[in-house]
Formats: structure tokens, C-alpha cells, sequence
């Protein structure tokens, strides 16, 4: 079993955004235990290299009373949170805990059949419910023949700690950068010390891999610290184009873009948002950790469930980083898992009654919440200036129209669709 | 009227010793081999092919051996729509009740015009819930009329509830609860032994 990870003073860089839903399903004792390792942050400032609007989910966006949600958000090690969930787990009434087994086959079982797992050294394993918990790679998942609709990112992501010269002061940032793809800056449980999540193609990841700690961190502080810049101008991108009709036609589309800017530019600065409207993300002094890479995917199976067999979190469904969500919708599926496990056991029902519900309620919400994360995965990455146009003003229209921001950070802490 | 077993499996996992008894044969047998899936449920005690009546004169013929006082608890869950002597099957489970703390559960569905359109025109023949004549409508009975079934057969109520769909059932979940004031459909009531009347010794 792993222990507690020494209390170093430089956070691990395996981290997750953990939302306050998620920490309540985890549990007080979870909670409590985990409480001074955790990075909490009241709020997320998101914005784009190349326009001014800015869009900042608080705390408040989850609960207006002040009393009741005190973050928005909290950055946990991987090492913490397994390590806890151990202590948990022997603490419990577990019946058996095999460690170091290998399995090689399963069956599903139904309603006349339990569902079973072989060992590698043949002994067998009936159950009830078997619950596939293993992963984006799950085993349990491809044993039991469910398949799998979507497919990899051509980014992947790198991860690793820095430190920084001022306090990050309890706030995280994400900006998307000219290639399109985020640059997140997570605080941790250490004032002075942030997790750097950076997706991007696999050729700027490695050339930054390797790159020395110097160079790195002139990069990244040029990246989040630089100003938002013009739109590039529509003309620019067509240079190569003939326009025949020349000079009245550029004139239009120049005085179309000047109006464009000022409307970005005023709904910018007239947010209505009670928060300043832009802050500077603090400087970042050095490279503190490893950098840790990892590909990108977006996967759903098929189904949840299938005979006796469950699947939860990541064996059944696969996400971009970006809006932090992989561990909140994978805590979501279990806490419906257990509802319907317990719906079942109160009756004295079979305890697989109804993993059928589990299956309709988190299939639908994940596809939703799925499809929107990618559609703006697709979106940041394209650079069309038109887009840029679109995003922008759609950026701004989402920070001024403060129901709609509400909604977001709600659904979002939630892990359902809206 | 045990079935298929899906009650007698949930109270047996919950605590209970249970004797279950149906008068088919096949069933019982598809029960007890289900029931076997699970330890909880392996030592119910099934009687298929066996009326409730046979029970009741088992226990009578033993009643000087044996110490047994009486079940706890007796349900006849949607039983007594598919009964033709309903009075028989009353003073059979009256013998068999513990006086004063049995308790005696018994579910159906109320004859009423909305009960005629949602549990038979809708249930079995547009949503296909269930095969077209699984209920024959004019079986069924209102909790009054049971009262005055279970009074003949010296038993008393102790209360009435429906039992209604907190939603309608549209993904394929069906949420229940009790409501005292809506019986115009399923409804469940609970009786004991009538206090004056002493089971009879033959």
C-alpha cells in the first residue's frame, strides 16, 4: 500500500482540479485528511494570446452566499489523494483486498449468472458487481468486448512545478496560446510553487522538454505575462489572395475590423464582473520538478454497463485537461454508482438492479459535457481570424452575462451537463 | 403467491426467515434456482405446487408439537386479483398470523375507471409493460371492499396507503412511494388478527 508522500516542500506535479462537489464525495474524513495539501484557488482567469476579453469564474459563480462556497476549485497530488484513499480503504470493512494479483479473463454474468474474474493463477472471483475502475487504458473494460467511440488529440500535454517569485495568491490561470492549445497555472499548497499544465503539439513539447530551465522560463513568463494583442487584421491573412475589386472592398473590411475592436475592446472594460477585470499571472523564477508528458484523448465507451460489469471515471470515459473536469466527472460517476448500488441494497434487492439507471444518467450527462469540451478544443485551436472574432466576443458575452458564467462554474463543479 | 422469488429473495437478505408458497410448480423451481446466486438467499424455504390453504392446514396438524406461534409477517403482494376464492385464502392466513403483533400486507389495484386505463388499456396494451390479460380488471378490488373481506375472515385493518410514481416512468425508471391519499390504483394495506377472535383449536 503507498504511504503519504513526505511533506517536501515542492508540490508533485501529478495533480488534479478537484472541484468542492467532488471533495464532498470523497467524503469529510477524505477531506480533512487531505486539507493542507491541497491548492485551493477561488478563482480561474481564462483568456486568449491574441484578444483583450477575459473571462474570470469566482467562487461565488458556484453559490452567491459567501458562507457557503469559500473556493472554486482545489489542485490535489495524485500521491496524496491514493495515499488517503488507502487509509480509508483499510479502515473500512473490506472483506478481501488482493494486492499483486493479475486477472485474465471476465464474464459479465446477468441476471441468472453472477459475473466472475480468473486469476492468472486460476482461482475464481464471483461477484455481484464487478466495477471496472482501471483507467483510460482499462483492462476491464476491453475483457468485457465494450468498445469505444473517439480518439487522440494531436496535442499532448506537459506537466511540471514551478516557482514563483510572488504568492500565486490563491487564483489560477489558463490562457490559450497563438498554437491554441492552454497553458494552465495551478497553485498548490505551497504559496511560492505552481503546477504548470501546457498542452500543445508533440514537437513544441519536446523541444521544450529538453530545452534548459533558463530558456523555459523566459518562455512560459512571455507566454502568460505578455499583453493581449490585436486581432490580426482580416487583410493580413488574405495577403496572398488577388482582390480585384481592390480599394473600396479593403477600405470596408478595415473599417469593419476598427469597429470590432472597439465593441471587444468596450465590452472588455465595461464588465460588470465585481472583480478587477484582468490580473497579471505571477512570474514564474524556475523549473522545480521533472516534466512529466502524457497524450490526449477523448473517448466515451460505448456503454457503462454491461451484464454485472460497471465502468467509472476514466475506463469509461476520456477528456482534454482543459476545463479541468477529468477527476470531477469520474467522482460524479461514483457517486452515481453508489447511489444506485445503495437503492439496490436498502431493498434487499440484487445489487445490480439497477446499474442500468447508473448507465442512462452518467451516459447521457458525460456525452454532453464530453461534446462540449471538445467543441471547444477544436474551437481554441483553430486561428481563423473570424473565429478569433467569434471567440472573443463570445468570451466577453459569457464574463458580462453573469447567469451564464453561473452556469458554467455550476455545471463544471458538478460534472454534469447543463 | 411467491412467484418468481423477487420478494422473497429482498426480505431474506434483509433479515427475515422466509417460507414462500405458489401454487405453480415451474416457478418456484426458477426461484429456487435463482436463489441460489447468493448465500443470502440459498435457505429460503420454497413450496411450489402448495396453496396457502395447504400451509395453514400443515401447521394446524402439527399445532400440538410444535412450538410455532405464527408468522411475524405475511404478504399476499398482488395475489389476490389473480384469486378465485379470496375468502379462503383470508381465513388460511388468519390461522397462520401471530395475534397481536402479526401483520398481515396485502397489494392490488383498485378497480376504478383511471386503474382500468393505466394499468390495463396502458400498461399492457400501449406501453407493453406487461402481455395483454395478465389482470382481468373486474378481479380487482378497492380497499374498502378487502375490509369487508378481511372483517368475514376475522381480521382488522390497521392502515391504507396508495402507491403512487413519484415521475412518470419515461428512462426506464419506476420511482414509488406511498401517498394515504391517492388509492385510485395500486394501493397496499395492512391488517392484523381481530383482537376478539381467538384462532379457533379443532
Amino acid at each position: 500500500p503507498p504511504s503519504q508522500p513526505p511533506a517536501e516542500r515542492v508540490p508533485n506535479p501529478r495533480s488534479y482540479a478537484l472541484s468542492p462537489q467532488s471533495l464532498k464525495i470523497l467524503g469529510e474524513s477524505v477531506h480533512s485528511t487531505l486539507d493542507d495539501r491541497l491548492g485551493y484557488y477561488d478563482s480561474m482567469q481564462v483568456w486568449q494570446a491574441n484578444s483583450p476579453s477575459t473571462l474570470t469564474f469566482t467562487s461565488r459563480d458556484l453559490d452567491a452566499d459567501p458562507e457557503k462556497s469559500t473556493y472554486l476549485g482545489a489542485c490535489c497530488e495524485d500521491q496524496a489523494l491514493v495515499a488517503t484513499l488507502w487509509e480509508e480503504i483499510q479502515a473500512a470493512e473490506v472483506t478481501e483486498c488482493l494486492t499483486d494479483t493479475r486477472l485474465k479473463s471476465v464474464k459479465c454474468g446477468d441476471s441468472t449468472m453472477l459475473a466472475s474474474a480468473q486469476t492468472e493463477d486460476g482461482s475464481i472471483i464471483r461477484a455481484s458487481v464487478l466495477v471496472g475502475a482501471d483507467g483510460g487504458n482499462s483492462w476491464v473494460r476491453k475483457a468485457a468486448g465494450i468498445s469505444r467511440i473517439g480518439g487522440e488529440y494531436e496535442q499532448h500535454a506537459l506537466t511540471f512545478t514551478v516557482s514563483l517569485t510572488d504568492p500565486i495568491m490563491r487564483r489560477a490561470f489558463q490562457r490559450y496560446l497563438v498554437d491554441g492549445g492552454p497553458l494552465a497555472l495551478l497553485p498548490t499548497y505551497s504559496p511560492k510553487h505552481a503546477v504548470v499544465v501546457w498542452s500543445t503539439s508533440p514537437e513544441t513539447l519536446s523541444e521544450w522538454k529538453g530545452a534548459c530551465d533558463e530558456d523555459l522560463v523566459h518562455h512560459l513568463n512571455s507566454c502568460l505575462r505578455e499583453g493581449p494583442q490585436r486581432v490580426p487584421s482580416f487583410m493580413e491573412d488574405n495577403m496572398n489572395q488577388s482582390w480585384s475589386a481592390g480599394g473600396i472592398f479593403s477600405n470596408i473590411a478595415y473599417g469593419a475590423e476598427r469597429v470590432l475592436d472597439a465593441v471587444h475592446y468596450g465590452l472588455a472594460m465595461a464588465s460588470q464582473h465585481p472583480n478587477p477585470t484582468f490580473l497579471v499571472p505571477p512570474t514564474i523564477s524556475g523549473i522545480a520538478s521533472p516534466k512529466f508528458t502524457f497524450p490526449l484523448s477523448c473517448f466515451q465507451a460505448t456503454t457503462y454497463v454491461k451484464g454485472r460489469i460497471a465502468l467509472v471515471a476514466d475506463a469509461a470515459h476520456t477528456v482534454h485537461p482543459m476545463a479541468g473536469q477529468g477527476l470531477n466527472l469520474g467522482l460524479a460517476d461514483v457517486r452515481a454508482l453508489v447511489d444506485s448500488l445503495e437503492k439496490a441494497h436498502s431493498s434487499g434487492m440484487d445489487l445490480s438492479s439497477f446499474l442500468h439507471e447508473y448507465n442512462s444518467n452518467r451516459h447521457r450527462s458525460v456525452s454532453v459535457s464530453l461534446g462540449g469540451i471538445h467543441a471547444l478544443q477544436r474551437l481554441f485551436r483553430n486561428q481563423d481570424t473570424l473565429l478569433t472574432h467569434a471567440k472573443t466576443f463570445g468570451l466577453n458575452v459569457v464574463q458580462n452575462v453573469g447567469p451564464l458564467r453561473r452556469q458554467l462554474a455550476v455545471a463544471a463543479a458538478h460534472g454534469i451537463a447543463i | 403467491g411467491c412467484g418468481g422469488g423477487l420478494l422473497s429473495e429482498s426480505l431474506a437478505r434483509l433479515g427475515a426467515t422466509v417460507t414462500a408458497v405458489d401454487p405453480s410448480i415451474q416457478l418456484v423451481q426458477q426461484a429456487k434456482t435463482h436463489a441460489q446466486l447468493d448465500p443470502k438467499t440459498t435457505s429460503i424455504d420454497y413450496r411450489g405446487g402448495y396453496t396457502v390453504e395447504q400451509l395453514a392446514q400443515e401447521h394446524q396438524n402439527h399445532q400440538l408439537s410444535s412450538s410455532f406461534e405464527g408468522y411475524d409477517v405475511i404478504c399476499l403482494l398482488e395475489v389476490v386479483e389473480h384469486v378465485t376464492d379470496v375468502h379462503s385464502v383470508l381465513s388460511s392466513v388468519r390461522s397462520l398470523l401471530k395475534p397481536n403483533t402479526g401483520r398481515l400486507f396485502v397489494s392490488t389495484m383498485n378497480r376504478t375507471v383511471k386503474s382500468n386505463l393505466l394499468a390495463i388499456v396502458g400498461a399492457e396494451y400501449i406501453m407493453g409493460y406487461l402481455p395483454p390479460g395478465t389482470h382481468d380488471w373486474n378481479q380487482f378490488r378497492s380497499p374498502a371492499e378487502i375490509q369487508q373481506l378481511m372483517d368475514e375472515a376475522g381480521l382488522e385493518q390497521v392502515n391504507v396507503n396508495g402507491m403512487v410514481l413519484t415521475k412518470p416512468p419515461l428512462c426506464g425508471q419506476w420511482d414509488w412511494k406511498l401517498d394515504p391519499s391517492d388509492v385510485d390504483v395500486n394501493w397496499i394495506g395492512t391488517y392484523k388478527v381481530k383482537l376478539e377472535d381467538r384462532p379457533q383449536q379443532s
